[in-house]
């Protein structure tokens, strides 16, 4: 185990580097000068100067790069050219929240999502089980911030039980909390279901199909018992590798549902960095949620290992 | 009275009256102590049958009539629920494959202990000792530090030795064990066997063997099921069966058996194979293969005969009484 | 009788029938594939017929008839600048459909040539697939926001970011088949014949990983439409005034209590496209390769 652990980790590395320099070259693949979008007329010469100093443009590309390297090493990601604030501090102040959402909405999903699959294909070719196909194939085709409209409209402005946006601190007001997170929670959530419900219910045909699911009725265990003991965590795999797929996602799409419900996460942050050409913050941003994305993916290799001991041989 | 007797046993494939049936007017008793041996090819109903009697038919095969009873009660009265009591106390199987018959990411322990607790109402620590026993009883060396593995650290033997202290483990009153060699090596072939007879001999439950290789049956049987298309053409004693023969199809079967001073000669096979669900002739279902086939064979299913204390025959003419009759013409 | 006889001719000679007769029986026959495909051919008559179909130009103000209520004359009511949201809508779903169109393309030529080339010959493999697996680590939303943000919002840009995103994973899956079937027999039969590595490439073994892209690719449109509405709702879409679902639906998000229709009916439609696309994904799925999993 600890020998498979130790290869993750290696694996992880060439990765990790591909994934920096991709940040970094952000900054390249603009077209243009990538101070112009922050300077107008009345900038002087020394104006841009002291802007292509702070974005380290008056080096040669290979010292920028080492120097990127160096800094992220570090833990410095620079400075937000409109905040004025290190970009580390403005996204871990951030982050919480988009952790916390995005975490929410994972265990909303698997849960809800490995439930109605597992039901769905012990009731094969039933009304139920299309009836629960039919609801998580319309869940993964709706778009999110869409829907994340519709329930403000329904749920804030019509019938006034939660509120439309905005974020409570959970010291401050544990109930107000508990009531900002309930919409954009399940507006992030509901795709990811659909897909994850999807995935179960195949990968559980494919177990129950098999022959040490035979005997284990053959032992009279309870019908409950031998899907849950036998067939789920066979079926795990599949759905472990989805919902790596998917916290991937979520990350992602919790941008968009920070933006829909004005919460002030980190998806907020790039993507106003984005829309105000902060390259500090679009490279610190992104190179954050992709680790993030990546250490969840090795937390998914690991739990494999974890369940099928035949992983570790590999 | 029979540990086991099975009467007018009929299971089909699909719903409605003319769903084509898979095992056909099945009838048979078992006492404990007996060894029973049910062969035939492929497709005659073998497997089906142990699966019918464990209650473990899947959609859309389903036993349409026929009853069931062990130890006095008719286990198919109560429905699935009372069956699924029955299942890993009073009855255990032992499948064909032991690669794929246990879960792959239980550790062995945990599978024969899930059965002493749920279904004997064992604590943790009892049911430990009681495995431990139990794969001991099995032949399993180093049984204690075996309790950990995954099946996949062992070898098919073993694994095969751990699915019958599966099946042991609740002591069941009867054992159903389709071919459970077949996949294994012929030296371990062997060894399984042996087990399965002194267990069976030192615990005296019903053994239901379901293979198709004779030399199995000769070494194991007391009794001996022929099945041929899903219905019963051959019940006798093993040495009935040996020595008279009477169903042509039984008698083809041991033909067949390549022995060591047929020397250099082709290998006796029987012409055709056994017809699929819903294409079965009218009449006598081993008609269209049988060499000794006449007209009147077409017209109905012969009916399962007495031909002596020891031994029943569904053939119109039997081996041994065609032979007398012919030679009296 | 003779119903009987041509039953049996069809169970006799199976062969006469040719393979894509039989494989278009068998599409129409499924359900998934027949409704999504009808869904999908609905707004793909109205995408391309739009000029003629939509009743009003797609950027008419009309002052007066600001924020309507649907009605006879607009179905889907107006926006704040009394513009017709079916006809946007309908517009809009033309600008999805080819930038989703394009994206399909773009995927299909690119994840293709990387996935079979990292595939066929092991030197690339590595070095290929790590760029791949780089790419993946960026959530793909995210990824298409930032291309599409800093290279300027334009309807290229949008395919652009959408492709790039959507390339990883459509390269491994083509990648993934041709190792299966490299190794298989007639693929050695057709290397000891002398055939060149391209012939085999292409003849041979692409050809076996037909049935996973396809589906995939469908999926991919779908995709695609739901990440295009979502960037120009964000805001790096096409610019305005072109008419796009994402736009309509930001341009409703201000007027949500007063006339929701704007942003409902837009939605409802990405909606009905989304489904059938992957309807027909589900379809196609069943037909071609039941093993696939997308």
């Amino acid at each position: 185990m600890r020998d498979y652990l130790l290869r993750r980790l290696i694996s992880v590395v060439p990765v990790l580097f591909l994934v920096s320099l991709m940040s970094f070259a952000v900054i390249w693949i603009i077209p243009g000068d990538p101070t112009a979008a922050f300077l107008d007329a009345s900038s002087t010469p020394e104006d841009v100067a002291r802007l292509r100093e702070m974005l380290g443009l008056d080096k040669p590309p290979l010292v920028q790069m080492a120097e990127w390297y160096g800094r992220v090493l570090t833990g410095d990601l620079g400075q937000s050219i409109l905040l004025r604030i290190p970009v580390l501090s403005a996204i871990l102040e951030r982050l919480p929240l988009t952790l916390l959402l995005a975490t929410l909405a994972l265990i909303l999903a698997v849960g809800l999502g490995v439930a109605a699959g597992t039901f769905a294909a012990t009731r094969r070719g039933t009304w139920a089980d299309q009836s629960v196909m039919s609801l998580a194939l319309l869940g993964l085709s709706v778009p999110d911030f869409w829907l994340g409209l519709l329930l403000i409209v329904v749920f804030s402005v019509q019938l006034g039980w939660l509120p439309s946006g905005g974020y409570v601190p959970l010291l401050d007001d544990p109930l107000g909390w508990a009531k900002s997170m309930v919409l954009p929670t399940i507006t992030l959530a509901v795709v990811q279901v659909g897909f994850i419900a999807r995935m179960t219910r195949s990968a559980m045909l494919d177990v129950i199909s098999q022959d040490f699911m035979r005997t284990a009725d053959s032992k009279g265990l309870s019908g409950l018992y031998i899907i849950l003991r036998h067939g789920l965590p066979n079926a795990m795999m599949p759905i472990l590798t989805v919902t790596g797929i998917i916290a991937g996602a979520l990350l992602g799409s919790a941008v968009v549902v920070e933006q829909v419900f004005a919460l002030p996460g980190v998806g907020r942050l790039i993507i106003g960095g984005i829309l105000s050409r902060d390259y500090p913050i679009i490279q610190g941003g992104l190179l954050f949620l992709t680790v993030i994305y990546l250490l969840i993916n090795l937390v998914v290799d690991l739990l494999y290992a974890t369940i099928d001991p035949r992983v570790r041989l590999e | 009275m029979s540990m086991l007797k099975v009467e007018n046993l009929t299971t089909v494939v699909g719903s409605g009256v003319s769903a084509p049936s898979v095992l056909e007017d099945v009838s048979f008793t078992l006492d404990a102590g007996e060894v029973l041996c049910v062969v035939g090819e492929s497709g005659s109903g073998k497997s089906m049958l142990a699966l019918t009697i464990m209650g473990l038919l899947g959609f859309p095969v389903r036993r349409a009539s026929g009853r069931i009873i062990l130890d006095g009660d008719d286990i198919t009265a109560g429905g699935a629920s009372a069956w699924r009591q029955r299942r890993g106390r009073d009855l255990s199987m032992i499948f064909q494959e032991p690669m794929t018959s246990l879960n792959p990411i239980m550790r062995v322990g945990e599978q024969i202990g899930e059965v002493l607790r749920m279904r004997k109402g064992m604590g943790a620590d009892t049911a430990r000792r009681r495995a431990i026993e139990l794969l001991e009883r099995v032949e399993i060396p180093a049984a204690s530090s075996r309790l950990a593995a995954f099946p996949h650290e062992l070898s098919g033997g073993m694994r095969q030795r751990v699915m019958i202290a599966v099946a042991l483990a609740a002591e069941p009153k009867l054992l159903i064990a389709d071919e459970p060699t077949t996949a294994l090596d012929v030296t371990i072939q062997a060894q399984i066997l042996d087990l399965l007879r002194d267990i069976q001999a030192e615990s005296g439950m019903a053994l239901m063997l379901i293979t198709h290789d004779l030399g199995v049956v000769a070494e194991m049987a007391h009794k001996v099921m022929v099945l041929y298309a899903g219905r019963v053409a051959e019940m006798a004693d093993v040495e009935t069966v040996f020595d008279a023969p009477s169903h042509p199809y039984t008698q083809a079967l041991l033909a067949s058996i390549p022995s060591l001073d047929s020397g250099g000669d082709r290998l006796v096979t029987i012409p055709g194979s056994v017809p699929g669900v819903g294409l079965m002739p009218k009449g006598c279902r081993f008609a269209p293969r049988c060499p000794h086939v006449k007209d009147d064979c077409r017209s109905g299913p012969p009916p399962l005969a007495m031909l002596g204390p020891a031994q029943r025959v569904a053939c119109l003419r039997p081996f041994g009484y065609v032979r007398r009759e012919e030679g009296r013409v | 009788m003779s119903s009987l006889d041509t039953n049996l001719a069809h169970e006799a000679l199976p062969e006469r029938q040719s393979p894509f007769l039989l494989f278009a029986r068998r599409l129409l026959g499924n359900r998934a594939f027949v409704i999504g495909g009808s869904l999908f051919l609905i707004v793909l008559v109205l995408a391309v017929f739009a000029d003629q179909i939509a009743p009003f130009k797609p950027n008419a103000n009309n002052f007066r008839a600001r924020l309507e209520a649907p009605s006879a004359m607009h179905w889907f009511g107006t926006d704040h600048f009394g513009r017709d949201i079916l006809s946007r809508a309908i517009h809009g779903g033309r600008l999805s459909l080819f930038i989703g169109l394009s994206v399909v393309l773009f995927t299909g030529v690119f994840g293709t040539l990387i996935g079979a080339a990292s595939g066929y010959f092991r030197r690339l493999d590595n070095i290929l697939m790590r760029i791949m697996d780089a790419l993946m680590a960026f959530p793909a939303i995210l990824l298409a926001i930032t291309v599409a943000a800093t290279l300027g919002a334009s309807v290229q840009n949008v395919i652009l970011a959408l492709g790039i995103a959507t390339t990883p994973h459509t390269a491994r899956i083509v990648r993934a088949s041709v190792l299966v079937v490299r190794e298989m027999e007639f693929v050695e039969a057709a290397r000891a014949l002398g055939a060149s590595h391209m012939r085999i490439l292409f003849r041979h073994i692409l050809a076996n990983a037909m049935a996973p892209l396809i589906v995939r690719l469908t999926y991919v449109f779908a995709s695609a439409i739901l990440a295009e509405a979502l960037l120009s709702y964000i805001g790096v879409g096409p610019p305005p005034p072109a008419a796009t679902f994402g736009g309509i639906i930001a341009n409703g998000r201000d007027f949500m209590v007063e006339a929701p229709w704007v942003t409902l009916f837009p939605g409802l439609i990405i909606l009905i496209v989304v489904l059938g696309l992957n309807l027909l994904g589900d379809g196609l799925r069943d037909v071609l390769d039941p093993r696939i999993r997308v």
